[in-house]
């Protein structure tokens, strides 16, 4: 009885009219604001082309840097989180990659050169900016292919976790 | 763009016979790969057992987005700084409810502009105890609809792609709940230019202790004319939190000051129904800038 129960109350939220997204849709009833939290991939962290045996660095203040852009409630703490790979992939060859402590950076204003550096290793708490709620972050690396590495597009992901902390 | 005044709750006439109007503010962007949660907390209780989380692909090309549910919540390391910890197998004496709260979809795909509402579902064991049960909301989104990169005929070309994880808290609340705070030690410090405060705070009764910290340095003798310094900060103490807070003071003049401490639950970004209130702490103690 109680599973059955369960059952029609799920459904019946999933029948739910959702009333979300009509901004200005009406001046009665209770009105609440959601401080919303978003999270934009910019772009990715590209190494384009490089040659087998030659080391290639991007900084974080390169054009070819990973970026992400965080809006959120205007002065609120979150933690930044990166999950990085060993390695990108090709078919069933790897490219090593690495990543020193500072080859992350983040900022308020989108200035990378003015960023604070940070060890991309490690859990970073930094504040949204206290007006916008903005928070600029890059990522650099390096790749060092083998000197008889084979010819292919090599790939892999990267993951940011953005924590609100609630302080 | 969002601020803290701008949550905000008003009601008008019967507050039961509607429902709630959910404003989300729009945010444009030009990014590839972006994804809207809203709101950035979630609250349930014994008696409603569900919340809604509203999401929106406001970038350019298909999100892939999941949702999971994974233990967690802040702590302070010995420097003051807050990290948060996934737990992902937390011991039974723990309070999570990342067991027990269904998420309903799970996954979705996002379309560029496209909304979603997940609804989350608590259904704990009829034997759980009063109290506050935690677990963190971890929304994944990748995106799906990207270009390739440029094959190269002969040659190596690498690319990490983005995925982007937005983690919130979710809070259940089940019969009566209390929370307070024990103020464990509040011991200012003069470094360089600055008056270091080290605040040490444990919570007291079954809930998370959600907060403003204030701190203000003023001069005794004058204290309404002096501008001083004023800090501000939301704190969440979940069981103990250390917080280093650091004031500038090369503007003020030498001489002796008063370090005021308030402790409230005066928060404006939780809707006024879900303000676990207690009463405010307020300690000050003398500071000499020479």
């Amino acid at each position: 009885m109680l599973r059955r129960t369960t059952v029609l109350i799920s459904l019946a939220m999933l029948l739910l009219p959702v009333a979300a997204f009509a901004v200005g849709a009406s001046n009665q009833g209770i009105a609440t604001v959601l401080t919303p939290l978003t999270v934009n991939g910019v772009r990715d962290l590209d190494f384009q082309n490089v040659f087998p045996g030659v080391a290639k660095a991007v900084a974080h203040t390169d054009a070819t840097s990973a970026k992400w852009t965080v809006v959120g409630q205007a002065g609120a703490e979150v933690t930044v989180d990166f999950t990085l790979p060993a390695s990108l992939a090709s078919g069933g060859n790897n490219l090593s990659i690495s990543f020193s402590s500072s080859d992350a950076g983040r900022n308020t204003v989108d200035n990378s050169a003015g960023a604070t550096t940070f060890d991309p290793t490690v859990q970073e708490t930094t504040t949204l900016e206290a007006a916008s709620g903005e928070l600029f972050v890059w990522l650099g690396g390096q790749v060092s292919p083998a000197g008889n590495q084979p010819a292919g597009v090599y790939q892999a992901a990267i993951i940011a976790d953005v924590n609100y902390t609630g302080n | 763009m969002p601020t803290r005044q701008a949550v905000r709750e008003c009601g008008f006439g019967w507050r039961g016979a509607l429902a709630p109007l959910v404003l989300l503010l729009a945010v444009t962007s030009s990014a590839r790969a972006s994804t809207l949660v809203a709101p950035h907390a979630l609250y349930m209780d014994g008696s409603s057992r569900s919340a809604v989380l509203y999401l929106q692909n406001t970038g350019d090309t298909t999100q892939e987005v999941s949702i999971e549910l994974e233990f967690g919540y802040p702590v302070s390391d010995s420097t003051g700084t807050v990290h948060v910890q996934l737990i992902p197998e937390p011991a039974p004496s723990e309070p999570s409810a990342a067991d027990w709260v269904r998420v309903l979809p799970r996954r979705a795909f996002l379309s560029p502009g496209e909304r979603r509402a997940v609804r989350f579902l608590a259904e704990p064991g009829a034997d759980l105890e009063d109290g506050e049960y935690w677990t963190r909301v971890i929304v994944a989104s990748q995106d799906i609809g990207g270009a390739e990169p440029a094959v190269v005929a002969e040659g190596v070309s690498a690319q990490l792609v983005l995925r982007s994880r937005v983690i919130i808290p979710l809070s259940y609340r089940k019969g009566p709940v209390a929370t307070g705070v024990n103020l464990v030690g509040f011991e200012p410090e003069i470094v360089d230019s600055a008056v270091v405060a080290h605040v040490r705070m444990e919570r007291t009764g079954n809930a998370a202790y959600l907060a403003k910290l204030e701190l203000s340095l003023a001069a005794p003798e004058d204290p309404e004319g002096s501008p001083g310094v004023h800090w501000e900060r939301d704190i969440a103490v979940y069981r103990d939190l250390y917080r280093r807070i650091e004031l500038p003071v090369t503007t003020l003049p030498k001489g002796v000051y008063v370090l005021s401490l308030r402790l409230s639950t005066e928060r404006d970004d939780i809707p006024a129904r879900h303000i676990l209130a207690s009463a405010p702490v307020q300690v000050e103690t003398p500071v000499l800038l020479d």
